[in-house]
């Protein structure tokens, strides 16, 4: 990976972490809405949609700073902390609590998208750990 | 004065993303589409203030107590625990075995509290439509339960429940 490959690549990541974060945030309450935003009442994966939304804005507050920030060690610092947080969303549903029942749409569709979504931002902020550390080694 | 505008922009997004996400603007919608059929609809007659309404130990879902799905037990210490949905009271069952002294589900016929272990039950997702869409519903008499599906024993049903 030449220069300016790297730089490219470099500038793409805020805003492919920024659109994760708006798609956690949206997944539990318009795209795949869980039980509570549908014909049911309040309940459990309500509160996981609630934590969702918490760790969604997280990602996107420090999808924003890396536009600003950068120094190498704050880029890896934020990129560290983005492969946790996905970590999070993917174990947020069970930490928190969703539907048993394999009928019900939190169970069935909600669930595994923000699985799925944490597991990108897992492996996109994986790599963006790997870019970044791997300029400096480059310069060495 | 170029970082500074574009800082304040991003700002702007992000503080407008924070209110448009922390209050949804579908977050009323439910309320029109529960007006048909729900279970939960019909609070118990006695339960006046909301905090009265017991609470499903599994999915936190208020427990309407006068359906006939509803299930309620004794955990060893003594504490009452209510179910929501039959399915709900099996998948607790199998996950915390042995932690109900005692289990009361809800004739479906007769709409009376019966022993969930002297019980026999039916799924059948296409008869009854649970809170939960477990499609478990108790009987306390077997011909009752045979005129829905094969009945099943209180063990039976809880060996072959699964939430895959």
């Amino acid at each position: 990976m030449n220069e300016e490959n790297s730089q490219r690549i470099k500038k793409i990541f805020p805003f492919l972490f920024c659109i994760l974060g708006v798609g956690i945030i949206a997944t539990p309450y318009y795209i795949y809405p869980v039980c509570e935003y549908l014909i049911y009442q309040r309940m459990i994966c309500s509160y996981t949609a609630l934590a969702e939304a918490i760790l969604g804005l997280l990602i996107i507050g420090l999808a924003l700073g890396m536009f600003f920030l950068k120094t190498r060690k704050a880029l890896l610092g934020i990129s560290l902390v983005l492969i946790f947080l996905g970590i999070l969303v993917i174990l947020g549903p069970s930490l928190v609590g969703y539907c048993p029942s394999p009928e019900m749409p939190c169970h069935k569709y909600t669930v595994p998208a923000l699985r799925i979504e944490g597991a990108v931002l897992s492996l996109l902020a994986f790599f963006s750990f790997f870019v970044h550390f791997r300029q400096r080694t480059q310069h060495r | 004065m170029r970082l500074s505008l574009g800082f304040t922009r991003w700002m702007a997004i992000f503080i407008f993303s924070i209110f448009y996400f922390a209050f949804p603007l579908n977050s009323g919608a439910h309320s029109p589409a529960q007006g048909h059929e729900h279970v939960h609809q019909h609070h118990h007659q006695h339960h006046s203030a909301m905090e009265d309404v017991p609470k499903c130990t599994v999915c936190g879902m208020k427990v309407n107590m006068e359906g006939k799905f509803a299930s309620w037990g004794k955990d060893a210490n003594n504490n009452l625990v209510y179910f929501c949905d039959v399915g709900d009271m099996l998948y607790h069952l199998q996950k915390n075995s042995g932690t109900l002294k005692e289990v009361y589900v809800k004739d479906y016929e007769k709409n009376e509290w019966i022993e969930a272990k002297e019980a026999f039950y039916v799924q059948a997702k296409e008869h009854f439509r649970t809170p939960m869409r477990w499609g478990i519903a108790a009987f306390k008499n077997k011909e009752d339960a045979k005129k829905y599906g094969e009945p099943k024993t209180f063990s039976e049903i809880l060996s072959t429940f699964s939430s895959k």
